[in-house]
């Protein structure tokens, strides 16, 4: 009988570590992959964050009434600037319309398919964000049946921030560059007086706030300030879309190649609106 | 069971709304507002441990759905903190400051599971500096919550003469 029991108990202990094994895969499985939310998980999403949505509301107001009372401290400096800005806007119109005459010719001599030109933007609110601290997420209050898709590109004036990597019919989420999931690599090129130099973003300094680029070989310049931008490469960004500047420099464990610190102009603790860039049709 | 099911609702919708108005990487105030809500509302399962562990579980998901999308992840997270809240209820009492401890023991006990877990599962590399901030970052603010929630929470169960453990 006691034999029995014993044996019982190893059999209930086996289970228990192969259950646990198959939540901890299915665990890593969902959080390297983009994984697709099941119908009753998108359904509760949206109902939570839509009340959220609504909760939100007036407090959102007050928020914007402080920042308009501080905006007013400031406004006849911004008019001055403003009317500045727009006395040079005709003259800075038609040179934009000469370059993009000019991109889309060289675009077709490059055979170029990844650029801004092609991309709608599309604006969003930030409605929640992951606070786990470890996770590096965003939720935006447009989702599909506002034309999201998965692995779009999503910025701010600053800059990049990431990519979308979920999506329910009124919500998506966004992957942070911060994240530290090694899935979500970024080709980047550094733009140098010289030449571009191409690398990848491959990992986030939390302390000092820094993207680092690395794969990158020693011999190359690098001047500090250096403007960091996406190259197109993967097809995931289009090309040209600001991440940051060239902070620091150092070389890597084995001393062979030269690693690259990325200050990004984002403030990625503080993101409130967002642009997604939606492939135009 | 109504009071159990506002007490966490309230706390996902406040976690929500309080992650978007602190700025992230401010210091001793994160918000960690679910898990604060299991110790609130462990008394007020009168002893009816599994059905603590199955609400600990659900919420979990529901947690992972709304915050982390992760699946199963503060599921499984969640269980372990369920046994964790029923282990300290059995030798602290439900008090003010038993319940303030109890609040600090959990979000240490969250921090370092979830950790663990994401380690296992080779999501994050071992750095013990973060670990510690990610504690230390979360401790204040909860505890502020665990108290106004307790508070409150007795309030309305004297006024509906709801029972609950002591």
């Amino acid at each position: 009988m006691a034999k029995k029991q014993k044996t019982d108990k190893k059999y209930i202990i086996l289970i228990i570590l192969v259950i646990l094994a198959i939540i901890l895969g299915i665990i890593s499985s969902s959080l390297a992959s983009n994984r697709k939310l099941t119908p009753v998980e998108a359904l509760i999403k949206d109902s939570v964050l839509y009340i959220n949505k609504i909760i939100n509301i007036p407090l959102d107001f007050i928020i914007d009434k402080i920042d308009e009372a501080n905006a007013k401290d400031d406004i006849y400096h911004k008019y001055t600037l403003i009317k500045k800005q727009l006395d040079n806007i005709n003259l800075n119109n038609a040179k934009m319309l000469e370059l993009e005459t000019e991109l889309a010719r060289l675009e077709q001599l490059l055979k170029l398919n990844s650029s801004m030109t092609e991309y709608e933007v599309l604006n969003a609110n930030v409605i929640n964000r992951n606070i786990g601290y470890w996770y590096n997420n965003l939720t935006l209050d447009k989702g599909s049946n506002s034309g999201i898709k998965l692995d779009m590109a999503v910025i701010t004036p600053d800059g990049l921030i990431g990519k979308i990597t979920q999506v329910t019919s009124f919500t998506s989420t966004v992957k942070l560059l911060t994240s530290e999931d090694i899935n979500n690599k970024v080709s980047v090129k550094i733009k140098t007086p010289n030449k571009d130099i191409y690398g990848l973003i491959s990992s986030y300094d939390k302390n000092n706030n820094l993207l680092i680029i690395d794969g990158i070989s020693d011999d190359d310049e690098i001047p500090f300030g250096s403007t960091v931008v996406t190259t197109g490469l993967g097809g995931v960004f289009p090309s040209g879309l600001l991440v940051g500047t060239v902070s620091n420099t150092g070389t890597d464990n084995f001393e062979l190649a030269k690693t690259v610190s990325v200050k990004s102009l984002v403030d990625f603790n503080d993101i409130s609106y967002v642009s997604v860039l939606k492939r135009a049709s | 069971m109504k009071l159990i099911g506002a007490v966490i609702i309230i706390s996902i919708l406040l976690e929500s709304i309080a992650s978007q108005l602190i700025v992230t990487n401010t210091f001793l105030l994160l918000p960690l507002f679910t898990i604060v809500s299991l110790i609130i509302i462990y008394p007020y399962f009168n002893n009816n441990n599994q059905s603590f562990l199955l609400v600990s579980g659900a919420t979990g998901l529901l947690y992972d759905i709304v915050f982390t999308n992760a699946m199963f992840l503060n599921g499984l997270v969640f269980l372990v903190l369920g046994f964790i809240v029923i282990i300290t209820n059995e030798s602290l009492s439900n008090n003010k400051l038993n319940v303030l401890i109890m609040t600090a023991l959990t979000i240490v006990a969250y921090r370092i599971v979830t950790y663990l877990t994401l380690l296992l599962v080779d999501y994050k590399v071992f750095n013990f500096n973060e670990l510690t901030s990610s504690i230390t970052s979360s401790i204040l603010l909860n505890l502020i919550y665990s108290f106004i929630l307790f508070c409150t929470a007795n309030y309305i169960s004297k006024k509906y003469h709801i029972l609950k453990i002591d």
